[in-house]
C-alpha cells in the first residue's frame, strides 16, 4: 500500500508541477481553449477504477488472513480495559495482572503459539494496540472482541490505548513480553496464586 | 411585494445595526466569513497550546484536563465553527451572484440560519465558562465516554445543544441553496452552464440534507441519556455503545465531504482563471461531485474498522471507490492547467498548495481505506496527519484561496499581493513541517489525543519539529491578518473584474449593488463574463 | 424531468441500492435503517416535487433566453431587512439552553418563539 501510495503521489505531483513550469505565462495571448478530451477522461476514470479494484482485492485477502481465528488456541487471555489501565486474566490458571498508570501491566505470551485474546471493557471505549504487532482491536462495553495472536519473536513490546477514554488516556500503556513456551509455562505456574 | 426595483441601492456604509437585521445574502455571507475567521483564530490558539504542550515528553505546560478540553474544542471549532460554515458562508455570498439572481430564495431564513449558527457557537463556548466542566470527550464525543456518569459537566450538554442549533442552521441553509439554484437562475443559465462552485454547493446541500438529521438524532439521544434518564448507549442497561458510533459516523463521514466539496468548487473556479483556459472536463467534475456525495453516505463505518462490530469489506470497498471520482477531479484540474498560460497570483498559489497537500491527504486516506492498514493507523498520529492534510492542507488552503480571490468582490479592494505571497509560503512550509512528522510519529506508534507521551526514540524530536511548524503557521496567519489591516487602510479599488474572471459575479460592481445586477450579459456558456469580454 | 427532480430520484434509488446491498452484506439493522430512511426522505422530496410543482417554464432553463426575458415576472418576496430572524434565533437558543439549565427560561423562551413566529407571518402578508 505504501509503495502504491508513494508512486501515485509522485506521479500526480509531477503532473501538477510540470504545467506550472512549462506553461508559465509569458505573454498575453490566449492559449488554446480546449476543455474536453473524451478518450483521456475515460482513461483516467477507468485506470484508477481498476487500480482500486486490485487494491481492494489484495486488502480483502490480507484482512481475512489477519482476522482468521484458530479452532484450538494454545492459550487464552482475557483483556479488560478500564479507566485507566488493563487487566490481563488467564482463564483457568488463576493468573490475573491488573495495572495502573503508574505501574503498567505486562502480558506474557508464548512465542510460536497461538493465543486467543478476548478484549472487553469495564466502562467506556478503549482500544488494545501493540504497534509492533501492527494490530489493534477496540474494547467496547457490551462486546467481546476475539482475535488470535501468534507472536514469532521473543522480546518486550510496548502497548497503548488507542481510543480516547478520558483524563489519563495518555498513560494507559502496557507491555507484552513474548517468551519461549517453557518460560511461559513456568511464569504461569509462578503467578498462579491469583496475585495481581 | 413584486420584483424590487434593481436601481435601488442601500447606502454603501450602513450603520452596524443594519447589518444585524439585514437579509441581504452578501451581508450574511460576509458575516459568516467574519465569524468563522474569528472561530478559526480561537481554534488556532488552542492548536498552539496543544502543540506547545506536546513539544517535549512529560511536559507540564497544560494539565491533562486542560489539554483534553483544548483538543475537544479545537476539533469542534475547526470543523463545526470554521471549515464547514465558511463554505456555507462564501456560498451564501456567491451563489445568487453566480446564477444571476437578486438574492437567496428565502432571505429571512438565510438570516435566521446565520444567527442560529452564531448562537450555537456561543453556546458551545459558553460551556467553557461554566465551572461545572467544559466538554472534554473529543469532537466525536463517543458514548459512553460522553455519558453523564463519566463526563458530568454542563459543558458537555451545552456542547451538544450548540451543535443541535448548528445542525438546524445548516439544514435550512442547504434547503435555501438548493431552492435558489433550482428556481432563480437567470435567463439562459441552464443547470449545465452553472459554475462548478455552484454545482459543488448543490451536491454539498444534498449531503447536508442526507446527513445532518443523523447528527441531530444522536445528539438528542445523548442528551436524553445524560439528562432525561435514557439508556440508548448504556450497554449495562440494554443499550449499545456501537449504536452511537453508527449514528455519529453516518453523519460524520458526509460531514467531511461537506467540508471539502465547496473547496473543490473554489479550486475549480480559480485554476481556470489563472490558467486562462476553461475548466477541463466540466461534465466529469459535476458527475464526480455527486458520485462523491452519494458514495460518502455508504462509507461511514470505515471509522469503525477496529470495533469488530461492522462488516469491514463493505465499507472498505466503497471507501476505495470514492478515490476514483476524487482522482477525476485532480486530473481535471491538471487538464485545465495543461497548455494554459499560468500566472501565480496569491489565489493561484493557494490553489496549487491545496492540490499538493490534498494529494498527500487523499493518498493517506486511500491507504487507511484498507482495514489491515487501518488496524495500525487508527487512533494514531498517522490518522491525525491524514485528516489534517485534507482539512488543513486542503480546505484551509482553499479557504485562503477563496478569500484572496473574492475579497475584491466582497469589499471592493484587492488584498496586498506581496503580503499574500509571503503568507502563502509561510503557511505552506509551516504546514508541512507541522504535519509530515506526524506521519512518521504514527508509524512509530504514537497514539492520538494524548496530553503527554514517553521519551521514546524519535518521539520528542518529531514532536518538537511539529511544534515549530505550528508556530510558523501562526506567523502565516498573522501575515494574513496584517494584510487585512493594511488593505483596509490603503487598498486600491479593484474594479468589477480584477482577475479576468469567468462567472457572473465578475460582471457586476465590486461590491455588487443591492439585488446584485443592474444589467446581465447574455448567458450562452459556463463562462458568461469571459464570453462578454471575448466576443466570438 | 427537470435536473432537480432527477437528482432526488437518482439519490433515492442509490440509497435503496446501497441499503439493500448493505443488508445482505451485514444483516445490520442500524445501517440499513439509516440508509432506507435516507432514501425515504429523498423519495418524499422527489414525490413532492413531481406532484406539487407547478409546470414552470423557468427562463433559467431556456438555452437561448436573453437577459430581459424574465422581466416583470413575480418571482418572490425579497426582503431587504427584518428584525425577526435574529430574534427567532435568540429565542430558540434560549429555549434549548433553558431545557438544560432552567425550566423557567425554557417556558419564557417558548412563549417568545410563538410571538416572534406570529410577527414573521404578519411581516410576510
Amino acid at each position: 500500500m505504501t509503495i502504491a501510495g508513494l508512486c501515485v503521489t509522485i506521479v500526480v505531483a509531477a503532473l501538477i508541477l510540470y504545467p506550472l513550469v512549462r506553461w508559465r505565462r509569458r505573454d498575453d495571448a490566449l492559449p488554446p481553449q480546449f476543455s474536453t478530451n473524451n478518450p483521456l477522461e475515460i482513461a483516467y476514470t477507468v485506470i484508477p477504477l481498476l487500480l482500486v479494484v486490485v487494491l481492494f482485492a489484495v486488502t480483502y485477502r490480507v484482512e481475512a488472513g489477519v482476522e482468521r481465528i484458530a479452532p484450538q488456541p494454545a492459550a487464552v487471555v482475557e483483556v479488560s480495559g478500564y479507566r485507566w489501565s488493563w487487566r490481563f486474566s488467564y482463564p483457568g490458571t488463576g493468573v490475573a495482572i491488573a495495572g495502573t498508570p503508574e505501574h503498567p501491566p505486562q502480558m506474557v505470551l508464548p512465542a510460536g503459539q497461538t493465543t486467543r485474546l478476548v478484549v472487553v471493557s469495564d466502562d467506556v471505549d478503549h482500544s488494545f494496540w501493540v504497534p509492533d504487532f501492527l494490530f489493534k482491536r477496540d474494547a467496547i462495553p457490551g462486546i467481546r472482541n476475539e482475535f488470535d495472536l501468534t507472536p514469532t519473536r521473543t522480546g518486550t513490546y510496548r502497548g497503548e490505548c488507542a481510543e480516547y477514554c478520558g483524563l489519563e488516556h495518555a498513560r494507559m500503556s502496557f507491555t507484552v513480553r513474548v517468551v519461549s513456551p517453557e518460560a511461559y509455562r513456568r511464569w504461569l505456574a509462578a503467578n498462579g496464586s491469583g496475585r495481581s | 411585494m413584486s420584483v424590487a426595483s434593481v436601481a435601488e441601492s442601500a447606502p454603501r456604509r450602513a450603520y452596524p445595526a443594519l447589518w444585524l437585521i439585514s437579509t441581504d445574502h452578501k451581508r450574511i455571507g460576509i458575516m459568516y466569513v467574519a465569524t468563522t475567521l474569528v472561530y478559526f483564530g480561537i481554534a488556532g490558539v488552542l492548536a498552539l497550546l496543544i502543540r506547545t504542550q506536546l513539544a517535549a515528553p512529560g511536559n507540564t505546560f497544560l494539565s491533562a484536563q486542560a489539554f483534553n478540553e483544548a483538543f475537544t474544542l479545537h476539533g469542534t471549532a475547526m470543523i463545526f465553527l470554521f471549515v464547514a460554515p465558511f463554505g456555507l458562508g462564501i456560498a451564501n455570498f456567491l451563489i445568487p451572484l453566480q446564477i444571476g439572481a437578486p438574492d437567496m430564495a428565502f432571505p429571512r431564513t438565510n438570516a435566521f440560519s446565520f444567527w442560529l449558527f452564531l448562537f450555537g457557537g456561543l453556546t458551545i463556548f459558553f460551556g467553557l465558562a461554566t465551572n461545572q466542566g467544559g466538554a472534554d470527550a473529543g469532537w466525536t464525543a463517543y458514548a459512553p465516554l460522553s455519558d453523564l456518569a463519566v463526563s458530568g459537566g454542563l459543558g458537555q450538554d451545552l456542547w451538544a445543544m450548540g451543535l443541535i442549533m448548528i445542525g438546524i442552521s445548516s439544514i435550512l441553509t442547504a434547503l435555501n441553496f438548493m431552492t435558489t439554484v433550482f428556481i432563480y437562475r437567470a435567463p439562459g443559465m441552464t443547470m449545465w452552464r452553472l459554475p462548478i462552485f455552484t454545482w459543488e454547493m448543490v451536491a454539498t446541500s444534498l449531503l447536508i440534507l442526507m446527513a445532518f438529521p443523523s447528527l441531530t438524532a444522536v445528539l438528542a439521544m445523548l442528551l436524553v441519556d445524560r439528562r432525561f434518564g435514557g439508556h440508548f448507549f448504556d450497554a449495562h442497561a440494554g443499550g449499545s455503545a456501537v449504536l452511537y458510533q453508527h449514528l455519529f459516523w453516518f453523519f460524520g463521514h458526509p460531514e467531511v465531504y461537506v467540508m471539502i466539496l465547496p473547496f473543490f468548487g473554489v479550486i475549480s473556479e480559480i485554476v481556470p482563471v489563472f490558467s486562462r483556459k476553461p475548466i477541463f472536463g466540466y461534465t466529469g467534475l459535476v458527475l464526480a461531485a455527486f458520485a462523491i456525495a452519494g458514495l460518502s453516505m455508504g462509507v461511514w463505518a470505515h471509522h469503525m474498522f477496529t470495533t469488530g462490530a461492522v462488516v469491514n469489506p463493505f465499507f472498505s470497498a466503497l471507501s476505495f471507490l470514492i478515490a476514483v471520482p476524487t482522482g477525476i477531479k485532480f486530473f481535471n484540474w491538471i487538464g485545465t492547467m495543461w497548455k494554459g498560460s499560468i500566472s501565480f497570483e496569491t489565489p493561484m498559489l493557494f490553489a496549487i498548495g491545496f492540490m499538493l497537500n490534498f494529494l498527500i491527504g487523499g493518498v493517506t486516506g486511500v491507504m487507511v481505506a484498507s482495514p489491515p492498514v487501518d488496524f495500525q493507523a487508527r487512533g494514531s498520529y498517522f490518522l491525525v496527519a491524514h485528516f489534517h492534510y485534507v482539512l488543513g492542507g486542503g480546505s484551509l488552503f482553499a479557504i485562503f484561496a477563496a478569500l484572496y480571490f473574492w475579497w475584491p468582490k466582497m469589499f471592493g479592494v484587492r488584498l496586498d499581493e506581496t503580503l499574500g505571497r509571503l503568507s502563502f509560503w509561510t503557511l505552506f512550509i509551516g504546514f508541512n513541517i507541522t504535519f509530515f512528522p506526524m506521519v512518521l510519529l504514527g508509524i512509530l506508534g504514537m497514539p492520538r489525543r494524548v496530553y503527554t507521551y514517553p521519551d521514546l526514540p524519535g518521539w520528542g524530536d518529531l514532536n518538537a519539529i511539529a511544534t515549530g511548524g505550528a508556530w510558523l503557521m501562526a506567523v502565516g496567519v498573522a501575515l494574513f491578518v496584517a494584510n487585512i489591516v493594511v488593505t483596509a487602510r490603503r487598498g486600491v479599488p479593484a474594479g468589477d473584474d480584477p482577475w479576468g474572471g469567468y462567472s457572473l459575479e465578475w460582471a457586476t460592481t465590486s461590491p455588487p449593488p443591492e439585488f446584485n445586477f443592474t444589467s446581465l450579459p447574455p448567458i450562452r456558456s459556463e463562462r458568461p463574463t469571459f464570453d462578454m469580454h471575448h466576443p466570438a | 424531468m427537470t435536473v432537480a427532480l432527477r437528482l432526488f430520484v437518482s439519490s433515492m434509488a442509490f440509497g435503496l441500492v446501497i441499503g439493500t446491498a448493505y443488508w445482505f452484506c451485514s444483516h445490520d439493522a442500524t445501517g440499513t435503517v439509516l440508509l432506507c430512511l435516507m432514501a425515504a426522505g429523498l423519495g418524499f422530496a422527489a414525490g413532492f416535487m413531481q406532484f406539487a410543482e407547478r409546470e414552470a417554464a423557468l427562463p433559467g432553463d431556456e438555452k437561448n433566453a436573453l437577459p430581459g426575458d424574465g422581466a416583470g415576472a413575480e418571482i418572490g418576496v425579497f426582503t431587504v431587512r427584518s428584525a425577526w430572524p435574529p430574534w427567532l434565533a435568540a429565542t430558540i437558543a434560549a429555549f434549548l439552553i433553558g431545557l438544560l439549565i432552567s425550566p423557567i427560561i425554557a417556558i419564557a423562551a417558548a412563549c417568545a418563539i410563538v410571538a416572534v413566529c406570529w410577527q414573521l407571518v404578519r411581516e410576510s402578508r
